[in-house]
């Protein structure tokens, strides 16, 4: 089924044209920290390219062990527990399935109102400001108006521009098309992923800079932004199948950024097995994609029950609802932290490369990520945001400007010293369920409901 | 620095209201700009519309400010259904200040490309949700130059923080006192703990 857009046999000659023009390989495409964001600022120093690694903070490109220090701000006591076990959890990158109880997509219905499990969004917090990972999922992109990009930002066609979607991280796409076999699921291996225009729906993913050959001779990810070298402009296509931006169309397109990673022998992000995560098995590039398939598949619930893992998903889906809880880590999760940890060459074996280890501290003197309960980046009048990471990146070291693979999580300077996980306080948390539950009154009778701190 | 002058006010009569607001816009431009504007005392016609759709919930918290001055707070799914809602009665006085808020930081004047615009410092922040004002008054002017009746939306997301790292910007600053001001009403809403 297509969702939005068109599609034109003439993109694939298209295709064959700006290859030969390129003269070059072709490239394309869970995600890493603020690449959705980053990628899609204009060339500079704060864009970072869509393949980029976010590593922890403190990682300078060493081997090793990087040590991590997490504490919880006085007043956050409540907390504690809980960022004990996330720290636990994300420390042992187990790889499991059936981590997801009660996972619910943007599509699908909303579930009866309950408690918001505070360990999973922990996990989800941390998994942003602790391990340097973000959404596996596409979010329309509501600054699309200021982006020189091609056609609308409403992916999913319903209206409203900024929404979240279940298809695959990406950046700048204007186009999704989904097959239904036998139903639609988005986010799989079959959804096609692309720019407005058809000209450029095949260009946008395939186009490489003269100047990375050499990358793209070794299947590896280079900018495909800075490939736009046709100088097509948005009116010379049929209007129907490259809609006017909001503001003018840009007479130079921009490419949409894959920033999906998979595993190249299969592009399962369910699988559990002993292969080594590194450079030579887990890529961005939608070239090395396996036979067939189209696009990186999310790790999100309805893809892993299409691929035979039943309540799966990444922790890192854009979504956590009333009911949801999160036990352990997908396959997915524990891939992306494992690319990053392979270091500055991205080979696994290597003397650069090196481990995470997460350590609570009691006091947040020294630490570099603070977790709190508060209101001061959530406003206290907004009853709906569950928490939020605030962080910034910078490159992890000296780097080539078009290969900046390598960047590093800071805090936001000078707004916050330490990086900051801040949970909403007005949130009916599951850990003060007790003290709405007759703890004034003396009528314990609903205790038995509570769900323990995990 | 941006500072607010004393207000004038008058009665035009049933169901329309006018308020002057003049205000200086600082020693950077020197210039002073006389903004004032009419809205709607219709009970049924929303004069302003907050809405906090939150991040990682996808949840709907709208606060929506009519014209007779009652003010309503809707949680919503991220499906638009109804979990919950209250209501408070501001008087005309607390009615035209809300919307003073924000005509006074100039968001009637601001398409949402130039609040865009002003965030001058790359996105750091996620699941933070984003904040969606809309203001609808009867009659602008602006300067002397009246505008007619005027509707604006804006949104932006992780206000507080932004105004944080942008302080110098008024539509921002605007965005984030709009969010402020609510909090004088949350008792008369009853607010709790949920969403």
């Amino acid at each position: 089924m297509r969702i939005k857009g068109c599609r034109s046999s003439w993109a694939l000659g298209a295709l064959s044209l700006a290859l030969l023009l390129a003269g070059v390989e072709p490239l394309s495409a869970g995600s890493y920290y603020l690449a959705f964001t980053r990628g899609a600022l204009s060339p500079g120093p704060d864009e970072v390219p869509p393949f980029a690694i976010m590593h922890p903070v403190g990682y300078d490109g060493s081997g090793g062990v990087l040590t991590v220090g997490i504490c919880v701000r006085v007043g956050s006591e409540d907390l504690i527990p809980y960022v004990q076990n996330t720290i636990a959890l994300w420390n042992a990158l187990t790889p499991t399935t059936g981590n997801c109880e009660n996972c619910v997509l943007w599509e699908e219905p909303v579930p009866p109102r309950s408690f918001v499990d505070t360990f999973s969004v922990l996990v989800h917090e941390l998994g942003h400001c602790a391990m340097g990972l973000h959404h596996i999922n596409l979010e329309e992109d509501t600054r699309a108006a200021t982006t020189p990009r091609v056609g609308s930002c409403d992916v999913n066609d319903n209206g409203t521009c900024g929404e979240h979607t279940s298809f695959t991280a990406n950046f700048n796409v204007t186009t999704v098309m989904s097959t239904p076999n036998p139903i639609n699921i988005l986010g799989d291996s079959e959804d096609v992923q692309s720019n407005g225009c058809p000209i450029l729906q095949n260009l946008g993913n395939q186009l490489s800079p003269p100047p990375l050959q050499s990358s793209a001779a070794t299947g590896e990810p280079v900018e495909p932004k800075t490939a736009c070298l046709l100088g097509l402009g948005c009116p010379g296509f049929p209007e129907t199948c490259c809609p006017p931006c909001p503001s003018l169309c840009p007479s130079l397109p921009w490419q949409l950024g894959d920033i999906a990673y998979f595993r190249i022998a299969d592009n399962n992000p369910f699988i559990v097995d002993a292969t080594v995560i590194d450079r030579d098995t887990y890529s961005r590039n939608d070239m090395v994609l396996p036979v067939g398939d189209n696009y990186a598949a999310s790790a999100n619930r309805a893809v892993g029950e299409q691929l035979g893992f039943q309540n799966s998903q990444s922790v890192m889906y854009s979504l956590l609802e009333h009911g949801t809880r999160y036990s352990s880590l997908a396959a997915d999760d524990v891939n992306m932290v494992k690319m990053g940890m392979t270091g500055a060459d991205r080979d696994a074996g290597t003397a650069d490369d090196y481990t995470i280890q997460l350590a609570f501290d009691s006091a947040c003197t020294t630490s570099d990520v603070r977790v709190q309960l508060g209101n001061t980046h959530i406003d206290p009048q907004n009853m709906t945001t569950l928490g939020v990471c605030i962080a910034s990146i910078e490159d992890s070291f000296a780097q080539p400007a078009q290969q900046r693979f390598h960047h590093t999580l800071v805090p936001r300077l000078p707004l916050e010293t330490q990086i900051v996980v801040e949970l909403n306080p007005a949130i009916l948390w599951d850990f003060a369920v007790v003290f709405l539950s007759g703890f004034e009154t003396g009528d314990f009778s609903e205790w038995s409901d509570v769900v323990p701190p995990p | 620095m941006r500072r607010a002058l004393p207000l004038g006010l008058l009665l035009l009569g049933a169901g329309t209201l006018l308020a002057l607001v003049p205000l200086s816009r600082g020693a950077d431009d020197g210039e002073a700009i006389t903004r004032s504007f009419t809205f709607s005392s219709d009970p049924e016609v929303a004069v302003l519309t907050i809405t906090h759709i939150g991040g990682l919930s996808g949840g709907r918290n709208v606060y929506i400010l009519y014209g007779d001055g009652r003010l309503r707070q809707e949680l919503r799914t991220r499906r638009g259904d109804l979990r919950e809602s209250s209501e408070a009665a501001l008087s005309y006085n607390e009615t035209r200040d809300f919307l003073e808020v924000a005509v006074a930081h100039g968001l009637l004047d601001t398409s949402p490309e130039e609040l865009l615009a002003e965030l001058k410092h790359p996105p750091a922040i996620v699941d933070a949700g984003t904040m969606v004002v809309e203001i609808h008054v009867t009659s602008y002017t602006r300067n002397d130059e009246e505008q007619g009746p005027v509707s604006n939306t804006l949104r932006l997301t992780a206000p507080r923080t932004e105004h944080a790292m942008n302080p110098e910007s008024t539509p921002i600053a605007g965005m984030a006192a709009l969010s402020e001001h609510l909090s004088r009403y949350r008792e008369r809403l009853g607010q709790g703990g949920s969403r």
